[in-house]
């Protein structure tokens, strides 16, 4: 913060004593600390979930940005929630740009973790529309879903999600993924007729009742590694998985279809940690990941969907048509309430964690 | 006992060690696969993911940072843990009871408590993500083993060697140097082996403090399984493993000595 | 000034050591405990929430049966191991020595990664069973607790045996020799002689066991299944997922006085520190 005051323009009084001790203080810190150092080499730094979702970040975004900006994008893994915390509340910020899941755009706000976005560098105007995807605090990064993969052995596989709950229709066993925000118990109360308009707030009982009725063919991941690995060996006959771990598998041969009617449309954010000391670096990347070329070629390199819609235009037809928000969804996809989930995450965990012992 | 006793214990005994042994071993064949998955038998043989090991940045700059601290964390707690054991049997019983059961506390704290312990104030004071903020949290998780090991040697060091020394004209100091400190040798390397070993191998408390350019290698190994079962990570295991068998090497030769 | 510090000397000596501890590590953990009852709502909110949810008081009986069952097993396996160890001489008991040491030095990541690899339902022993015609499809032996109780079992094994070894060792075989001399079968001498004298031995390790595996975190998250859910997991949530410190210290302070309170049973009646090869 006190740099971009000492660049503001200055009003010709002397210069502010608090304000220089800032900036000694600063200077200090920049000689004992490395990543400091390295932050005057115009840097911004990225924490990402790692793997090869970085790998494809950096092909499609980090390296154009680069060659673009001179900026260079340092990332680092364990975008918890909790480190965004200690590192905030101990004001050593040494994060610019935080991937996470959308629940965070109101946990973070919440305990004051984050930096408002700047919209007069981010341009809002080309983003998907609707479900509180854009908050003061957030922009959605990439969409992706949770849908119903099953096994080829089931013939047209089921229909709706009445059939993902009938195992008499289809047996097997049905992967789930084990946190309570998994969607299964969306998925359970759509069974049960609920209509899809008046899905939230949750009825967690009515929800959990439901889920009772296959329980003993539930079997619950705990990542999605697990979950590929569950696909194609066929240990699951349905599951409710992120897409683009059922088109990895469906690609690398597992023996399943993938059913897109059926399926819960949701979005990863960015977000900026507050206290950064590069906040207009960090702008600066987030604008140019919602550009409507960047959007497009991430959307070629890894199976996420573009936020912004005018990507699609880019994407070949057979790509765009596997993507989350793309045309086999229009329509068909749930959006999972996420603002929602980010008030009701920990009591209802509670309640999953207590039918899963009971 | 009998022979057919003797037998069935034999049997019990031998099932038990291929059990333990077991999971420990695998690794190795899976490590040597050409496939991109897990296969068993694995198919062909390759050195491809030890390759891929070594250069990619995440898995060897890991290997590194583990070395890195591990090697101060042994050498920090071997010097604090020295003192200590050296002090404690000197110190009425009362005392060194007390104080021996407070330097046990790391190693009976449950890491996950350990762990969310220190999250916040190694924020606050810069330590989160950082080489040295491992070492220091290692340095705790470790130092009651080499307490443990130092203490063992100087509860069964003959006193009386240090004594003639001394009355021989050797100064404290140079008693300490070429007497004590040559018969407690044994002990303070077993405790500094044991140290490095904790370091190397610690998961939980690592998972919460390293991170940006601080990643130690099982916590790449934890986030590695966890994204993709690639072999990669067997190569990884099989590393550890040959570390941690010559290690034992080396501690089972002091032991004897 | 040298006549204090050859007074203090030990003291002196201890101090460094004792700093660290006490600054970074019990201070830290005493905070933690301490934001548990810093509620406005009242000082007690958090243990109340333990208590009237049922979910906690579930996760809590769940942790003690796993750990109790890891304990159970191990003694199982471990008493006829440690037994067979000290009866063996020469190249056996170097190999046996080696089984037991290799995984006890073997990273915790290493051996789940293991346990995985063989366990899986495509995984080497489905995959021999399936070979072997005796099964169809794979058991389902991993991301159960079949899977957390065979990952466990193996893992706090050595912690059973090296001290139960300890123990026997230290029987006078000429014990033995009095009472079957005395006319006890050896069955009965077994029983009556060996088995009483290793009790101590057997029962310290079994507290020992037990006392680890309440705070397990990594094994039960790699091959757990659906009812897996330990005391170490709610906390990690509580404090990465849903940033309730507050809640995880109240979680936290359940499992440190549960391990602290054995560590004291087991130190005072059972000589744990020895066992632990502390002293």
């Amino acid at each position: 913060m006190g740099n971009r005051r000492i660049s503001a323009p200055s009003s010709g009084k002397a210069i502010d004593r608090r304000l220089l001790l800032k900036f000694g203080g600063a200077s200090l810190l920049a000689v004992s600390a490395p990543s400091v150092l390295r932050a005057q080499a115009k840097e911004v730094v990225f924490a990402s979930w790692g793997g090869s979702w970085e790998a494809a970040m950096r092909e499609a975004w980090f390296k154009p940005f680069t060659a673009k900006t001179g900026i260079e994008v340092r990332t680092v893994q364990g975008n918890t929630y909790g480190r965004v915390q200690a590192m905030v509340e101990s004001g050593r910020t040494d994060w610019d740009v935080v991937e996470v899941l959308p629940d965070f755009q109101w946990i973070g706000p919440k305990r004051g973790l984050l930096e408002p976005i700047d919209f007069n560098v981010v341009d809002k105007s080309q983003i998907m529309p609707g479900a509180d995807m854009i908050t003061e605090y957030s922009v959605p990064q990439v969409l992706f879903s949770r849908l119903v993969a099953y096994n080829k052995k089931l013939g047209a596989g089921p229909q709706s999600f009445a059939d993902v709950f009938d195992t008499k229709k289809f047996p097997g066993k049905r992967a789930f993924y084990t946190k309570a925000n998994g969607a299964y118990l969306e998925a359970a109360l759509l069974a049960d007729g609920v209509d899809p308009a008046k899905l939230y707030p949750l009825d967690i009982p009515r929800a959990l009742k439901k889920l009772s009725t296959i329980r003993d063919d539930i079997q619950f991941y705990e990542t999605n590694a697990q979950a590929e690995q569950m696909m194609s060996d066929g240990q699951a006959a349905i599951a409710l998985t992120p897409d683009g771990r059922a088109l990895n598998a469906r690609s690398h041969g597992a023996p399943i279809d993938i059913q897109f009617g059926l399926s819960f449309l949701t979005w990863s954010a960015m977000v900026v940690p507050k206290g950064t000391t590069r906040k207009a670096e960090a702008m600066q990347l987030i604008a140019f990941c919602l550009t409507r070329e960047a959007q497009a070629e991430i959307a070629k390199v890894y199976t996420y969907g573009p936020v912004v819609p005018k990507a699609f235009e880019l994407l070949p037809p057979e790509r765009a048509n596997i993507l989350s928000g793309g045309p086999q969804m229009q329509g068909k996809a749930v959006i999972m309430g996420e603002k929602w989930w980010g008030e009701n995450l920990s009591g209802v965990t509670e309640q999953v964690n207590a039918w899963k012992l009971s | 006992m009998r022979r057919p006793g003797r037998l069935l214990l034999g049997a019990i005994a031998a099932t038990v060690c291929v059990y333990l042994i077991l999971p420990t071993l695998i690794v190795v064949p899976i490590s040597f696969t050409k496939t991109d998955f897990i296969t068993f038998p694995p198919q062909g043989f390759s050195t491809r993911w030890y390759a891929a090991f070594f250069t990619r940045p995440e898995w060897s700059g890991a290997f590194v940072t583990s070395l890195v601290v591990a090697t101060f964390t042994a050498a920090l707690t071997t010097v604090l843990g020295t003192m200590i054991g050296l002090a404690l049997p000197r110190l009425p019983p009362r005392a060194n009871r007390l104080l021996g059961l407070f330097f046990l506390l790391p190693m009976i704290v449950p890491a996950i408590i350990t762990a969310v312990a220190l999250y916040r104030p190694f924020a606050q004071i810069g330590l989160i993500a950082s080489v040295p903020g491992l070492i220091v949290a290692h340095t705790i998780l470790a130092l009651p083993f080499v307490v443990i090991n130092v203490a063992a040697v100087v509860h069964k060091l003959d006193w009386r060697i240090v004594d003639a020394a001394r009355s021989l004209g050797a100064t404290p100091a140079i008693a300490f140097r070429k007497v004590t400190l040559p018969a407690l040798a044994p002990g303070i390397a077993a405790g500094g082996i044991f140290a490095f070993l904790t370091s190397f191998d610690e998961v939980v408390v690592a998972l919460f403090i390293s991170g940006s350019g601080a990643t130690t290698l099982p916590v790449q190994m934890w986030s590695g399984i966890r994204f993709e079962i690639s072999p990669i990570a067997a190569a990884a295991s099989c590393l550890l493993l040959l570390g941690s068998c010559l290690l034992l090497a080396l501690f089972s030769l002091l032991k004897r000595t | 000034m040298m006549h204090a510090v050859r007074r203090h000397g030990p003291y002196v000596l201890i101090l460094p050591g004792f700093m660290l501890l006490a600054g970074l590590f019990v201070l830290p953990v005493g905070q933690l405990l301490a934001t548990s009852f810093g509620d406005p709502a009242g000082s007690f909110v958090h243990y109340e929430r333990i208590l009237t949810q049922p979910v906690y008081l579930r996760v809590i009986l769940r942790t003690l049966t796993l750990s109790a069952a890891t304990a159970a097993l191990c003694l199982i396996l471990g008493y006829p191991l440690a037994y067979q160890l000290n009866r063996s001489k020469g190249v056996a008991r170097g190999l046996i020595l080696l089984c037991i040491l290799i995984p006890f030095w073997t990273n915790l990541l290493v051996r789940s990664y293991g346990w995985i690899v063989l366990l899986n339902p495509q995984g080497v022993i489905n995959g021999a069973l399936r070979e072997a015609g005796l099964v169809e499809s794979g058991l389902p032996l991993v991301y159960n607790t079949t899977g957390v109780l065979i990952g466990m079992t193996q893992i706090m094994l050595p912690y059973m045996v090296l001290p139960l070894a300890a123990v026997m060792s230290r029987i006078d075989p000429r014990v033995m020799d009095a009472a079957r001399s005395l006319g006890a079968s050896p069955r009965a001498a077994f029983l009556k002689v060996y088995v009483p004298l290793t009790l101590t031995g057997a029962l310290g390790g079994v507290l020992l066991v037990f006392m680890i595996s309440l705070g397990f975190f990594v094994v039960p998250a790699m091959l757990g299944g659906q009812r897996d859910i330990l005391l170490a997991q709610l906390i990690e949530f509580n404090v990465n997922q849903t940033l309730n410190w507050p809640f995880a210290g109240a979680l936290s302070a359940v499992l440190l006085v549960s391990t602290l309170v054995l560590y004291a049973f087991g130190d005072r009646f059972l000589g744990l520190r020895r066992l632990w090869g502390a002293e």
